[in-house]
């Protein structure tokens, strides 16, 4: 893997100990009566022309993982290294600068594009507002065309605006959106999960042509375990705000370690008439309350491996087992061993200069 | 499962809406039946008119009304035929609704507690009160007998809920709906549409807005009630691989008809339809050669393509398919499917 001080072989994206909680306020004064941990301590790299893709239920801080790359949402702690960069420690100038080459495809085609612009002004405007006077009219007309096509739409289309496009086409407008800038990563959270099966089948094919094409890296953010095991290289499993599993795709997939790995892949409903629906359910309970994290490993009040107390008292540490994949549970880490003693890395954070 | 006669029979059903810029055929020709004890699964993409056949069953499609035509029998009457007042009496108690959006299915300004209680309160009217039911009864509590039917209703719910695994029910009664997740409501509803212990379901994307492995309890909870209230289910979705795994039988539908209809397992492993073999392709994506080209479009109802709908986007398209309406042919033991190549009605 090390080769040298060779930049190919740097990841693109490297994320270290990402932690970032908001305040709940309420009562008579409003006051800040509690704090949720969106993300909590989370690390992960990518590799150029790779992709990750980022898992997990419902607030579980996937989302927020991603602005939080972009500071959208500026972190509490951690480190974000982009190309090199400490992200972090970016001026607003510079900052600008790396949003263009960082660049973010939201769930919602019907919100993320203006009603009131035309086409070819909502894929024209990330140069306006990156690049102001540098191209001419000429140029950037020559280049919202020539990427308009590629995500496949037509010429024609330009002219046109949002509502008189469907869900995928409006999906395959914020791509291009996105594409303008020439970015080297992209941030996509759940593009398709707003739309039907033979739709997202064409965009995610898109995609992946795009990524050959342009050597595109992803971060792909999903709940459905079919499209990140398509899609992705790696794959990071979120619960809570914590990464629990970690690994390569089909690594992961094929032998999930983390039982709320192998929950969440014994309950995606296969298109096979022959599984028993009620190996689906191996959780009970609901997805836990962000707001009030239970002690220790954040997965134990629905844990169906539970091994007693040590799952509710000490936090699992994200370690690697066996070479391969990471894995955050009590199960694979002797939690008496003398390696997890001194890591207690969450009681002391680094904090951000 | 053919031995019995069917519970609700769909024969024939058109449903058009008339807007401003034409007349929008959502249903055309839909044939359905659902036998006792069956979990019958229609899929489709969205506005293929699932939920549209959903709702002529129960006859509540609202504004712009939709014109409805063709037979729904239901225990030898027609739905279609019934005045207003037979069927509320029929709706919630013969066959009840669980829809997709569990939020805005719950009123926000009663716990749900109360909302379970009048529902059980109105079942009880429903059945046991001569003439039109009628919600003044809902509210009579100036009699012992009165308060006394109330206390039984909210024990009742508590029950209720605890049936459908809602934890610590005692508590929950007394929340409102914005204060339970998305799953817990998905029960609450569900203990609702019991309440007046139907013989069938109409099931609309109870899922759709849940993350899988509560969405796996909710499906749980659906066959658990086949098995014990022997209910059959009439279960809507987008999602193959949910209708696999919970459904007897699978109807595909596409821009308004049944392109095809089998027991599940011939559904899956021997797919007769191009859409449907595309649909399932689309679903597994095991790889991104599966990741099959339906080029184009669910087309604009407005203006549907002649022929068969599917030919503008089918990859075994002939010349035919855009000349000539397929018809609805055997393909196998219980299995139809509407395409003109598959069963040799041209080439």
């Amino acid at each position: 893997m090390v080769s040298g001080s060779d930049m190919i072989d740097q990841p693109l994206l490297s994320v270290r100990n990402l932690t970032r909680s908001f305040p709940v306020q309420g009562g008579f004064f409003n006051r800040v009566v509690n704090h949720v941990r969106a993300v909590d301590d989370i690390s992960f790299e990518i590799r150029r022309a790779k992709t990750l893709g980022l898992i997990g239920e419902s607030g579980c801080g996937k989302t927020t993982v991603a602005k939080l790359i972009l500071r959208l949402i500026e972190p509490d702690m951690g480190e974000v290294q982009f190309n090199g960069e400490q992200v972090l420690e970016l001026d607003a100038a510079r900052l600008r600068a790396l949003r263009g080459r960082i660049q973010m495809i939201y769930q919602d085609p019907y919100s993320s594009l203006n009603p009131r612009m035309k086409i070819k002004d909502i894929v024209a405007e990330p140069l306006e507002i990156h690049y102001k006077h540098k191209y001419s009219a000429l140029e950037i007309r020559e280049r919202v065309v020539d990427l308009i096509q590629r995500v496949g739409l037509h010429q024609n289309d330009l002219g046109k605006y949002p509502h008189m496009f469907s869900g995928g086409q409006r999906q395959r407008i914020g791509i291009a959106r996105a594409l303008i800038l020439q970015p080297q990563l992209l941030l996509l959270d759940e593009p398709t999960s707003a739309l039907d099966v033979s739709i997202q089948a064409k965009l995610l094919k898109l995609l992946l042509q795009l990524q050959r094409d342009m050597q595109l890296t992803f971060l792909f953010i999903s709940h459905d375990m079919r499209v990140i095991q398509l899609m992705a290289d790696e794959v990071a499993v979120m619960y809570l705000g914590k990464i629990v599993e970690r690994g390569a795709v089909e690594d992961v997939f094929s032998n999930p370690r983390h039982p709320y790995t192998q929950a969440l892949l014994a309950a995606m409903p296969s298109p096979d008439p022959g599984k028993r629906l009620d190996r689906l359910v191996q959780l009970k309970g609901e997805i836990g309350d962000p707001s009030n994290i239970p002690s220790g490993c954040p997965f134990w009040p629905r844990c169906p491996q539970k091994i007693g107390d040590v799952c509710e008292s000490r936090p699992p540490q994200l370690l690697p087992v066996n070479g391969a994949a990471t894995v955050s549970c009590h199960l694979y880490h002797d939690p008496a061993g003398g390696e997890l003693s001194n890591l207690g890395a969450t009681d002391a954070p680094r904090a951000r200069p | 499962m053919a031995q019995s006669s069917p519970l609700l029979e769909v024969k024939n059903l058109h449903v058009r809406f008339e807007t401003l810029r034409g007349v929008l055929k959502a249903v055309n020709g839909v044939d359905l039946r659902i036998f006792p004890g069956q979990i019958v699964g229609l899929i489709g993409e969205s506005g293929s008119g699932k939920s549209v056949t959903a709702k002529s069953i129960l006859n509540v499609l609202s504004t712009p009304p939709g014109i409805t035509n063709g037979e729904i029998w239901y225990r030898g009457q027609n739905l279609l035929e019934l005045s207003a007042m037979e069927m509320s009496r029929l709706r919630g108690q013969s066959i009840a609704m669980v829809s997709q959006d569990p939020m805005s299915s719950l009123n926000p300004v009663f716990t749900v507690g109360e909302q379970l209680r009048d529902a059980l309160l109105w079942a009880d009217i429903v059945q046991n009160a001569a003439g039109e039911p009628s919600a003044f009864n809902l509210i009579n509590r100036f009699t012992a007998a009165g308060r006394r039917r109330f206390r039984q209703a909210a024990a009742q719910a508590v029950e209720d809920l605890r049936q459908v695994e809602l934890p610590s029910p005692q508590q929950q009664v007394k929340n409102y709906p914005q204060q339970l997740s998305g799953g817990m409501r998905q029960r609450v509803l569900t203990a609702m549409a019991c309440a007046g212990e139907p013989d069938l379901i109409i099931a609309d994307e109870p899922t759709t807005a849940l993350d899988v492995t509560i969405q796996a309890q909710i499906l749980m909870l659906l066959q658990g009630l086949v098995k014990t209230r022997g209910v059959s289910i009439l279960y809507i979705s987008h999602d193959l691989g949910v209708v696999a795994q919970l459904c007897d039988r699978v109807a595909v539908m596409y821009a308004g008809e049944i392109v095809e209809e089998a027991d599940v397992r011939d559904i899956f492993e021997n797919p007769q339809h191009p859409y449907t073999e595309a649909l399932i392709r689309a679903t597994t994506m095991a790889s991104e050669a599966d990741l099959v080209e339906i080029p184009g479009e669910v087309p604009n109802m407005l203006a549907p393509p002649k022929g068969c709908h599917f030919w503008p986007r089918c990859p075994k398209m002939v010349e035919q398919c855009a000349a000539e309406k397929p018809r609805l042919a055997r393909v196998g033991q219980d299995h139809v499917s509407k395409c003109g190549r598959v069963h040799g009605e041209w080439i």
